[in-house]
């Protein structure tokens, strides 16, 4: 077995390889055409850009294009962000603003959309921004390539099997602007909204822990004393981290963590290249109720 | 032909057919295996080894049943196969398919034919069926209960004993030892070997894969001749990488990592030999000591147990 301080590293070219290869095995056996067309829906994030980088790599950048689908709220610089990505691949655009389908389906219900619950809200906006890709691959037939965890709307998930610390890797080889992978990643829902704000650790953190429970197979208290052990950065509260994505298991009673609580979103999922020595639904294959 | 010194033993050519099959399409299949035995053919090939499973694919899950073939389905596979491969009378060729066998079980086959002689020469039923992690062989099929050996006799007078191991039969020490005391030349190791960990220069499964290989094929004093596929089944790709390792341990052919090849590698008897007297491991073995020693732990573990 690995020492788990090594498994975040990849080499990146190999990972290349495999999901270059993803993607053109995908379009082939989907539309059994050699080379097929790709939609990306790109957020002006890192995940969508290397997923564009990668189908362009695949099947030329004539036969990818990219969908900028922002609502009135979003980030100016997210928009800048993805056009930095167009611009250096070279690939066909559109722009939809989706504020008026968004806020239509609010008006359908006689609601206001400037009223409505955030997280719903924000989950309107993901799932109109996938009818937008949707209709455009049946427009230019195409198929929809995805990017990480949960969002199973797409063909494939190319991205799911890798961490996010190991993506940025990828991202530094493959050649995504430079702050597009420095950027904080966030859902761009609300106003300087992070990711590592919402969970309440890094991304380096929370893969950290992640590698050692999911491939690793370690428990609950092997990995803290693991990570207090080996890791530098004492700056991070491991106990905290472990506790809070691993969840907590005493005599008397046990709280399921993040990752066991996530757990339904993560079947029914697109195909997802197998990368890691854990793949959800390959290997990795826990109850979706676990504790519950 | 030149001239030939008729005392030089002739070396055996082999070709592992590195190649990318299509879940559950035999006919496709049937076509990729022809394209390589007639590449194989011109190449002088005397004997092509191919993927495991190479006829069907490898995770066939619970379709399983619409590949499987009975003993008069694989013969007549056989016939397609050698019109297809114009298969001389003096190659021999091995290639994975799921048997079904008239008592209705079913094996994960691997079939060695001799040009177009209907009946196979020698199938082995891989005893291994990975069902951990992400497989789940045993799930759909049954195991074998044997590793014998056959004597192939080339064209010219020369005989290799050949045997096979099926991708985990060759993770299991025991088959190797097996292999040893039989006295093998010559194994094939067939597999649909998954890529995965991408932490260093070489994917992890080739470096795993490679240091037993190569260990094995000095412990055993023969070569070992891995032909494992590529491509992609839904979300696993097979790496490639087929090779031939010597007695002493070296890769003497190897072929591309995640692309369709076909590695030719010339196997000397005279290099058996030269190892085997200088490294005399097989006949130094201790037989009655291993077999009285193995079987005394085992009972000391039931009983322990």
């Amino acid at each position: 077995m690995q020492d788990p301080r090594y498994l975040l590293n990849i080499n990146p070219e190999l990972v290349r390889r495999i999901l270059v290869e993803a993607i053109r095995h995908t379009g082939e056996a989907i539309r059994g055409e050699a080379v097929g067309r790709w939609v990306v829906n790109l957020s002006g994030g890192l995940d969508s850009a290397i997923v564009a980088f990668l189908a362009c790599e695949a099947v030329g950048p004539e036969n990818v294009r990219a969908l900028l689908l922002p609502y009135r709220t979003s980030m100016p610089a997210s928009r800048e962000d993805a056009m930095r990505v167009v611009e250096a691949l070279g690939i066909g655009y559109q722009v939809y603003d989706i504020t008026a389908a968004v806020d239509g389906l609010y008006q359908s219900k006689a609601d206001d959309p400037y009223a409505a619950n955030k997280r719903a809200k924000g989950n309107v906006m993901a799932r109109m921004r996938m009818i937008f890709g949707y209709e455009e691959c049946e427009r230019w037939n195409a198929l929809m390539l995805g990017t990480i965890w949960g969002d199973s709307a797409s063909a494939l998930n190319l991205i799911a099997d890798l961490y996010k610390t190991q993506v940025r890797q990828l991202a530094r080889n493959i050649g995504v602007p430079q702050v597009i992978v420095d950027k904080a990643p966030s859902a761009d829902l609300e106003p300087n909204q992070t990711d590592e704000s919402d969970i309440g650790f890094s991304y380096y953190a929370v893969d950290s822990v992640l590698v050692r429970f999911v491939d690793m197979g370690m428990l609950p208290d092997e990995i803290k004393a693991d990570l207090w052990a080996t890791q530098g950065d004492l700056s991070i509260d491991w106990d905290a981290a472990v506790d809070k994505l691993c969840g907590v298991a005493t005599d008397a009673a046990m709280r399921p963590g993040l990752v066991d609580i996530m757990e339904y979103k993560r079947r029914m999922t697109p195909i997802v290249p197998k990368i890691s020595r854990a793949t959800i639904e390959l290997d990795y294959r826990p109850p979706k109720q676990w504790g519950r | 032909m030149g001239d030939v010194d008729p005392l030089m033993e002739r070396p055996m050519r082999i070709a592992l057919a590195q190649i990318d099959c299509r879940l559950g399409n035999i006919p496709a299949n049937l076509a990729t295996h022809g394209e390589a035995l007639r590449s194989a053919r011109e190449a002088a090939a005397d004997f092509t080894l191919f993927p495991e499973l190479s006829l069907t694919g490898y995770r066939l899950r619970s379709s399983i049943n619409r590949v499987m073939l009975t003993d008069d389905e694989l013969q007549e596979m056989t016939r397609r196969l050698c019109d297809a491969g114009a298969l001389g009378a003096e190659q021999y060729a091995a290639f994975g398919c799921v048997e079904l066998s008239p008592r209705a079980v079913v094996y994960n086959t691997t079939l060695l034919i001799q040009g177009c002689a209907p009946a196979p020469r020698f199938r082995h039923r891989k005893v291994y069926l990975p069902s951990y992690g992400m497989f789940e062989e045993e799930r759909y099929m049954h195991p074998g209960d044997r590793f014998r050996t056959l004597d192939v006799l080339l064209k010219d007078g020369e005989t290799w004993r050949i045997g096979v191991l099926c991708c985990e039969d060759a993770w299991h020490d025991s088959a190797w030892l097996i292999m040893q005391a039989r006295g093998v030349d010559l194994v094939l190791v067939p597999s649909a070997s998954p890529g995965r960990g991408v932490e260093n220069e070489r994917l992890g499964s080739q470096q795993s894969w490679h240091g037993i290989l190569r260990t094995q094929a000095e412990f055993c004093g023969c070569y070992v001749a891995h032909c494992n596929r590529v491509g992609f089944e839904d979300d696993i790709h097979f790496w490639g990488g087929s090779a031939v390792f010597a007695p002493t341990g070296e890769i003497v052919a190897e072929g591309k990592i995640m692309g369709p090849d076909l590695v030719l590698c010339d196997l000397d008897k005279r290099v058996l030999t030269r190892t085997r007297v200088a490294t005399p491991l097989i006949a130094d073995e201790n037989w009655d000591l291993t077999l009285r020693e193995l079987r005394l732990a085992r009972e000391e573990v039931v009983r322990g147990d």
